[in-house]
């Protein structure tokens, strides 16, 4: 290795089970890609309510460990072995609630060991982290809003908190035309859960149908709450509103294929959503709640608007515009995909996360 | 109408419920118990929920209609004014009662007259009135044997349906009706743990006789942060007291462990947490709910609080005893799990072919000798 070429890593990643899909898996394929070591090691087995990813390309390197047997002091003597036995250069927690309380003591162990947490939303391991947060050396984040967050509640002077925006595969989400669509499809992607406000995307439905006979409502997901987005959807067409319930994308780009722009309700928990970043890359604007980093995301005029769910007005005056003046809308799809190839593609976070992960480990360098 | 009071006053707050009422208001005049009134308040419905309710024209139904939406709490205050039973029998809009009801709940009173508050068991159905898909699940968890006079049976958990509820008006005004306007989720839970501080006796009739309908507009599961701090300051004001004054000790660490597990406790900001597990080590004064909710975001106020509070979550962990009893179970089926593995293996080893040769000998010697 010359000097010039990055110090390869051997980075053990805590992951709490193993999710497809999940970002920290797609960024640790990434990193593997570059030369770095990862040892993946999970708490739980299956994919914590989603679907598994068995991991198979990490266990055939031996690099897939199965901590879910193991617990208080066995835990933290396996994680120590790990530690020695794989010349670990960085420790990343990912979300595994049983690692925090073992990571001080390994960090006892391994002082100089730099352990970073990663966290996307205000709530969910952030009261963990507070606990715990003398064991770690920084924090990752997604958003300045999240960085912001963290400062405001952490006892520590500095906690080191870096941001890496994260970003989505451009290849995988590319417009698609508009030919042949006479009216405009409003659409919600995401979790039939109450972070994500599901609800509040009928009830714009339901106020602006009479105003927008142009307009058509379609939903994609599956969730905790479906069967009471189901019913307010049914009660909401027995009322005349012509919502479609799509239920649960295998291919998400498929869905921004069929819509003209998508409307992301979030309540307050939320972090910087990847539907926001694949419609741009799909050519679909987005009218955002201004919950989380939405508001980081949206370059308001440019690839959609920051407006509450509940301002009906506004957002029926947009969507008015758009079924009158289709032209207007094909400007906002082009801008749409041109931010998206400007701030949201997938390589320059993967080069954000690699230079984290060097600073992080040349602390103990 | 007459002047003298009914033995019963049926108390139902009707809001934006015009699919249902119907059926609400004709299960109680299908009630065995003929001695009752039924006080209807509307809070200022935006559908035709008043007509229906005049549809029923029948003197012993008193309408009261809000010119304004004052939310449930006032209206059910409104409500318990205006009625004159010696029992106030509550019934939500949207559900309904089986026709002996009463005169079951009755005949508990009757049999022990100490009771103040008598429940039914229930039966959960969904919005159009059929067996929840749940009702099942729903219904062995609520439909339990259960001795309410107890407090661990109130310890994040409100066993009894309000639906299936009637109070005697004498306990009622003792201990007051709903007096935290600000609260939303979790109202009756902080009316029934102050009717135990009180001293109210509880008793359920086991039989399913309310039908409870579950739904997407129901209010109770709308917000589970508020509901988790509603939970949280019955439980300080109303339960406390009583882990304090019966040396409930054990109660208290349930309780703490409830708050800490809870999923929606990392909605509040760290420090806030910090001050609500505080609170629960430190009991300090109430004055009411927005006081309660003061001192949790006051980032003035007793900073030994938070502290205190951080370390009792260090202690018992953001996962609770639930949570570290659901791991040792895991430990201990992995432990079974490999048990049954080693004793799988030993089995096969003693089932092999030279040990059974091994086993032939033995019994052929046996044999050999007892011949001998």
């Amino acid at each position: 290795m010359d000097a010039q070429s990055p110090r390869r890593l051997n980075i053990l990643v805590l992951l709490p089970f193993l999710a497809k899909a999940a970002l920290s898996l797609y960024v640790m394929r990434a990193m593997r890609e570059r030369g770095h070591r990862v040892v993946v090691a999970y708490y739980l087995h299956g994919g914590g309510g989603y679907t598994e990813d068995p991991c198979a390309d990490f266990a055939a390197e031996g690099r897939l460990v199965d901590l879910s047997t193991r617990r208080g002091d066995e835990g933290i003597k396996n994680l120590d072995e790990l530690v020695r036995e794989r010349s670990i250069d960085l420790v990343l927690q990912i979300g595994s609630p049983a690692a925090y309380a073992q990571l001080p003591y390994l960090k006892e162990m391994h002082p100089r060991l730099p352990i970073v947490d990663t966290l996307y939303i205000r709530a969910a391991h952030v009261l963990s982290y507070c606990l715990f947060e003398a064991c770690f050396d920084g924090v990752i984040v997604e958003s300045r809003d999240m960085r912001d967050y963290l400062l405001s509640v952490s006892a520590k002077p500095d906690p080191c908190v870096r941001i890496v925006e994260n970003g989505v595969d451009l290849n995988r989400f590319a417009p698609s035309t508009r030919e042949g669509r006479n009216h405009v499809v409003v659409g919600f992607i995401g979790r039939m859960a109450p972070e994500k406000n599901p609800l509040a995307f009928v009830e714009l439905a339901e106020q602006l149908q009479a105003k927008l006979p142009g307009a058509s409502w379609r939903m994609y997901g599956e969730g905790p709450m479906d069967g009471a987005v189901r019913e307010r959807v049914a009660a909401a067409n027995r009322a005349g509103v012509a919502i479609s319930f799509e239920g649960h994308l295998s291919q998400p780009g498929i869905g921004y294929a069929q819509m003209d722009v998508l409307i992301v309700p979030s309540s307050k928990v939320e972090g910087r959503p990847n539907v926001v970043m694949e419609a741009n890359a799909s050519g679909v604007p987005v009218i955002g709640a201004p919950a989380g980093a939405i508001p980081e995301l949206i370059e308001e005029g440019r690839n959609g608007f920051v407006l509450a769910p509940g301002e009906f007005g506004r957002i029926g005056d947009l969507l008015a515009g758009w079924i009158s003046d289709p032209a207007s809308l094909d400007r906002l799809r082009k801008t749409s995909r041109e931010i998206a190839e400007a701030r949201f593609d997938a390589v320059r976070m993967f080069d954000a996360y690699e230079a984290t992960f060097q600073a992080f480990a040349s602390h103990s360098a | 109408m007459t002047d003298r009071a009914p033995l019963l006053s049926y108390i139902v707050n009707s809001y934006n419920y015009e699919r249902y009422i119907g059926q609400t208001i004709e299960s109680i005049l299908a009630q065995t118990t003929a001695d009752y009134e039924v006080v209807v308040v509307d809070d200022a419905s935006s559908d035709r929920s008043v007509d229906r309710i005049r549809s029923f024209a029948d003197p012993r139904i008193r309408l009261i209609v809000n010119q304004s939406n004052l939310g449930g709490i006032a209206s059910y205050n409104l409500a318990v004014e205006a009625a004159r039973g010696e029992w106030l029998v509550n019934l939500d809009s949207d559900d309904w009662i089986a026709p002996r009801k009463s005169e079951l709940q009755l005949a508990a009173a009757a049999a022990d007259p100490s009771l103040d508050i008598i429940g039914t068991y229930v039966k959960f159905v969904d919005a159009a009135g059929a067996p929840d898909p749940a009702a099942k699940e729903l219904e062995e968890s609520a439909n339990q044997p259960r001795d309410l006079q107890r407090v661990d049976c109130w310890i994040g958990v409100n066993p009894l349906c309000r639906s299936s509820t009637m109070v005697r008006r004498t306990a009622h005004l003792r201990i007051g009706g709903f007096s935290n306007p600000s609260m939303s989720r979790a109202p009756d839970y902080e009316l029934w743990t102050r009717a135990l501080r009180e001293g109210c006796r509880f008793a359920v009739v086991p039989e399913p006789l309310t039908y409870k309908r579950q739904h997407s507009a129901g209010v109770t599961h709308g917000d589970p942060l508020a509901t988790l701090l509603e939970m949280s300051y019955s439980m300080l004001r109303n339960l406390m007291p009583l882990v304090e004054a019966r040396a409930l000790n054990a109660s208290l660490e349930r309780m703490v462990d409830f708050v800490a597990g809870h999923e929606e406790l990392c909605s509040l900001r760290p420090i806030e947490a910090f001050r609500l597990l505080g609170m629960f080590m430190t009991s300090p004064p109430l004055e009411d709910y927005v006081d309660f909710l003061a001192q949790i975001a006051s980032a003035d106020a007793d900073p030994a609080l938070a502290r205190i509070g951080r370390r009792c979550l260090m202690i018992v962990g953001p996962s609770s005893s639930a949570n570290r009893r659901a791991q040792n179970a895991e430990i201990a089926k992995d432990w079974w799990r490999n048990q049954s593995a080693a004793w799988e293996n030993a089995y096969r080893q003693l089932s092999s072919k030279p040990f059974r040769s091994m086993l032939v000998g033995v019994r052929n010697w046996m044999r050999n000798r007892r011949a001998g």
